[in-house]
């Protein structure tokens, strides 16, 4: 009996434990299966952009595991609030409420905020049960789930309050994954946005940079005209000053002057050069000139002032280093002018020797090795790595020493560069330095012909008819004197472009000094304007640029206004004199005795003294027909001066003697009436030395020199 | 007793466990919970069943450690508020504590060595909260139950870890080094693999067995970070010790993977230093009394 009754309670507690197993194992899948199923919520959250959506779903797998009477979602809004999202059954949602603002005002609320796990406690009125918890990540707090369990909260089954922290957790992470999504499409859309935006700004910058440096260039062209305009005043007036009678010390202050407006020259010229070479805007030409013969030529300023300072200038020239070369000649003196002026600065004993080495040829290329050695002060060795650079030498007081902006050295280093090779420099204090740099250059054949050199003669040309246009009174002087000095030519002045293009279109020019820059009409367009009419008129005036805009694209500016040839200001005169030789075409040296006062005048003068009509008519190209009018202007312009110059002898005026005697030489030796003008200079020279003792006697013989001047040329010359 | 033949981890462990386990109570604890029908008023009157746990427990939870606002009368308010499984791991730390008497007081001064093992407790539960972890008791069963495996050491080999314990004091590796060298094995192995014969879930007992060697974190690499860094902070405290007198170094990975930076480590001691004597209080007054 007894061990039925243990067989059948043992049966019943198997039949118990297969129950429990059942259930529990009931129990796992369903917890597993809601889990799953919750695992859809993240598909949902990015389907549906609704949070409230994937809580509703979340609430009906939670209804699985607690007979929840309602459920409710507290989420944190943009202002750190709790608010009711989601309330189902919605008509509890008041008195939900109610009992939240119970359990935040005791601290239950804030308690589960920090807690990742169930918190349960009774309702306000004990009936119910409320289980909070916390929706959160492990970065924040999203909100706060509340759940109403209708009966006896202790029955709640613990396994299930695991699975409804897992989903919960779950959720939050979905949600924050959600809108961690929706943040990055935002983020990418700014992305954009703001790439966009900074892509526009930079195109505006590039612009404004371009602008810029359009500014620059416009700004260091005007500056550099701004600074040659008076310049070119300065240096103009010092050479017709050193033409007159000046005494010792006069002679030194206007050479000083000389120099110091020539090295102005030199160092604007050298601060334009290197902002070309900056600016890649230095082509080298390419042109076959004598080697040689340029070297040797190219030292004889340096051994004339070498040997003013004790010092040995000498050039060692390699046998085989051929006569001709191809190249860009101008800017290879440049370098060689440049180091070896550098050498003479630096050097105060010893010898300077430029040397130039033949290292090969290949293919028709002779590498060519130049080197400037000098026995001067040297280069210390921590200073060799900065001479090179722009603005600045060896040390500071070397500057206070010797002088120059520094600029040459860089300019040098950049033209070697653009030749192809690497200037270098070896060097010890105290025993001098040795510049040096290769290049390899084209062997070119010797030309024909070697006329240019006999350019260099000075002396008068064929008279040409010569407009010069030029808004400044003062450079229009400049040119005229310049140009009264190579020979009788006739000479015109307009004040800008378009007066300019009047009177070449009312006389027959054969040359016109055009400057560029000019009021109403400037030098380019009255040049276009000239050249347009000579297609239909015909012939061809040679049109000269004047600019003091020494930037690169003058030049082509200038050519493709229809401008011949080009100056650059302060005008050089032998650059000048070049220019009128080439448009006369040849030079017919004239008396050079109309230079020179002459001594001794004790015999009575020749006709040809008085006025050589064949010179004045050789001077103005033989237009007969000019020579009248000529001779009438000078006429009536003495008739103006005689008594001027009478009452400043009567007077006794130095000054007033010597500026009209001045006067008339000058427009007597224009004239070809050789006697007016040496009597009327010699005047100018007494008065100008103070000695008036003869002034009298000496205008009579002027006033007798017009007279006999009339007559000669009264036949020529219809009163009228 | 002699020494030719040390014993195997599981041979240590398999004497221990027998010999000192865990009060019968935590596993009824264990399976109500696990019970698909079981109810929080079930776990309640288990857990009631121990006075002297339910003491504890109680004056735990109503410690500043919790903060709970308002005084929390009975198990089953703690085991609403506090959570099931958070009760659940504080019965097993108090449980595990029972469990380890009659060590020789000249081995390990056993009021220092659980002070030790509460200050990792602490240091780990504050960490995690600063973590935002979920469920942080379970950093602080971990604390607390890190260098268990010492204790069975100085149980069943007492000279080795005598002369071990000597040997370190005068420099050279670290003690946990010198118990490989001298064992093929350290305290944190034999403490993760008691624990795992007792059933206490991996998430408890891997942390522990892989505190001194965290790039083999295995399953739970988070806690074990966590766990390895605490017992540097404890050590570094000088709170209480468990045999080791220097500071063991600190893993790198771990510094990286918990992103932490200096400006949490100075909060963090002061939170440490705000409740280590409360709780030490709580826990171990009666304790004492008894010995």
């Amino acid at each position: 009996m007894t061990t039925n009754r243990t067989e059948e309670s043992r049966i019943a507690l198997l039949q118990e434990r297969v129950n429990f197993l059942e259930e529990s194992n009931l129990n796992y899948l369903r917890t597993l299966d809601v889990v799953t199923a919750c695992s859809e919520l993240q598909s949902d959250v990015y389907r549906d952009k609704d949070p409230s959506f994937v809580l509703k779903a979340m609430f009906e797998q939670l209804q699985r595991l607690f007979p929840f009477s309602g459920q409710a979602m507290y989420t944190v809004s943009p202002s750190s609030e709790f608010v009711l999202t989601v309330c189902e059954p919605f008509s509890m949602g008041g008195w939900l409420q109610n009992e939240i603002n119970a359990k935040i005002e005791d601290g239950t609320f804030a308690w589960a905020l920090n807690q990742n796990h169930p918190v349960i406690v009774p309702t306000l009125s004990g009936e119910d049960t409320l289980l909070l918890h916390v929706l959160a990540t492990n970065s924040r707090i999203r909100g706060m789930y509340a759940g109403i369990l209708g009966t006896g909260h202790l029955q709640t089954e613990v396994s299930s309050l695991n699975a409804l922290s897992t989903i919960l957790i779950y959720t939050a992470y979905a949600v924050e994954n959600a809108e961690l999504t929706e943040m990055l499409k935002e983020h990418m859309q700014n992305l954009e946005n703001r790439v966009q935006q900074r892509t526009r700004e930079l195109e505006a910058a590039l612009v404004r940079a371009e602008e810029a440096t359009r500014a620059k260039s416009v700004f260091l062209a005007n500056m550099s005209h701004e600074i040659r305009t008076p310049l070119n005043g300065v240096l103009g007036l010092a050479r017709i000053l050193m033409d007159t009678r000046l005494n010792q010390e006069q002679k030194g202050y206007l050479e000083s002057l000389n120099v110091s407006a020539e090295n102005l020259l030199c160092i604007i010229n050298e601060i334009l050069d290197l902002s070309k070479i900056e600016a890649g805007k230095v082509a080298l030409e390419s042109t076959d000139f004598p080697l040689r013969d340029f070297l040797v030529k190219s030292m004889r300023p340096f051994e004339l002032r070498g040997r003013e300072k004790g010092l040995a200038v000498q050039l060692a020239l390699d046998d085989r280093v051929p006569p001709h070369v191809t190249g860009d000649q101008v800017r290879l003196g440049q370098i060689l002018t440049n180091l070896v002026g550098n050498a003479l600065k630096f050097t105060s004993h010893g010898s300077i020797t430029v040397s130039c080495q033949l290292e090969g040829i290949e293919a028709g290329r002779a590498a060519l090795t130049f080197s400037v050695i000098d026995t001067g002060i040297g280069i210390p060795e921590h200073a060799i790595s900065k001479i090179f650079e722009k603005f600045s030498q060896a040390d500071s007081s070397t500057t206070r020493l010797y002088g120059g902006t520094g600029l040459g050295l860089s300019i040098s280093k950049n033209l070697v560069e653009l030749m192809g090779g690497e200037l270098a420099v070896e060097s010890r204090e105290g025993v001098g330095s040795t510049f040096h740099f290769t290049i390899t250059l084209p062997i070119a054949a010797a030309p024909e012909t070697t006329a240019e050199e006999e350019g260099e003669l000075v002396g008068e040309l064929r008279p040409l008819r010569i407009l010069v246009a030029d808004d400044v009174p003062l450079n229009q002087l400049i040119t005229e004197k310049f140009l009264s000095k190579t020979g009788s030519h006739l000479i015109d002045c307009a004040g800008n472009g378009r007066e300019a293009v009047e009177k070449w279109a009312a006389g027959s020019y054969d040359l016109v000094f055009m400057d560029v820059q000019m009021p109403e009409m400037d030098g380019l367009e009255a040049s276009r304007r000239i050249r347009e009419a000579e297609r239909q008129r015909g012939g061809r005036v040679h049109i000269c640029a004047m600019t003091a805009n020494a930037m690169k694209e003058d030049g082509d500016i200038c050519r493709q206004a229809g401008m011949d040839s080009y100056l650059s200001k302060p005008v050089q005169e032998k650059d000048l004199v070049a220019v009128v030789r080439k448009v006369a075409g040849g030079k017919e040296p004239s008396p050079v005795a109309q230079h020179h006062p002459e001594p001794e005048k004790a015999l009575p003068p020749s006709d040809v003294e008085v006025f050589d009509r064949d010179d004045l008519l050789e001077r103005l190209d033989g237009a007969e027909d000019l020579l009248a009018k000529f001779l009438r202007m000078f006429i009536e312009s003495i008739d103006e001066m005689l008594p001027e110059l009478e009452r400043a002898v009567r007077e006794m005026d130095p000054t007033a003697i010597h500026f009209r005697a001045h006067t008339i030489a000058g427009s007597a030796a224009n004239i070809s009436a050789s006697q007016i003008r040496d009597l009327a200079r010699d005047m100018e020279y007494r008065a100008k030395g103070g000695d008036l003792a003869e002034t009298p006697s000496l205008l009579a013989q002027l006033e007798e020199a017009f007279g006999r001047f009339r007559g000669m040329v009264a036949h020529e010359v219809p009163e009228g | 007793m002699r020494h030719d033949q040390t014993p195997s981890v599981e041979e240590l462990v398999q004497d221990v466990s027998t010999i000192h386990s865990l009060p019968l109570f935590y596993s009824r604890l264990c399976e109500a919970i696990d019970h698909p029908r079981s109810s929080i008023a079930d776990l309640a009157s288990i857990i009631s069943d121990d006075q002297g746990l339910t003491a504890r427990i109680l004056k735990l939870a109503n410690s500043p450690l919790f903060g709970y606002f308002s005084k929390i009368e009975t198990i089953t308010q703690a085991v609403t508020i506090i959570g099931v499984l958070q009760v659940r791991d504080l019965a097993l730390a108090l449980c595990v504590m029972d469990a380890f008497k009659g060590i020789p007081k000249d081995l390990v001064d056993m009021n220092q060595f659980w002070r030790h093992s509460l200050a990792t407790g602490l240091a780990a539960r504050l960490l995690a909260t600063g973590q935002r972890e979920s469920n942080l008791e379970r950093f602080f069963v971990a604390g607390i139950l890190h260098d268990v495996g010492r204790l069975v050491m100085y149980l069943r080999l007492p000279d080795e870890c005598r002369e071990l314990i000597e040997e370190a004091r005068c420099g050279g590796p670290l003690l946990y080094q010198k118990e490989r060298q001298r064992f093929g094995y350290d305290h944190a192995e034999v403490g993760g693999i008691l624990l795992r014969r007792w059933k206490i879930p991996a998430r408890v007992t891997e942390p522990v067995q892989y505190h001194h060697d965290p790039p083999r974190g295995g399953q739970y690499p988070r806690e074990t970070s966590i766990l390895h860094f605490a017992d540097v902070v404890a050590h570094a405290l000088e709170l209480g010790n468990s045999g080791e007198v220097r500071v063991p170094t600190l893993d790198n990975a771990v510094w990286e993977r918990l992103h932490l930076s200096n400006y949490h480590i100075a909060p963090l001691v002061k939170q440490i230093d705000g409740c280590f004597e409360d709780t030490v209080r709580l826990l171990f007054e009666d304790t004492d009394g008894d010995d």
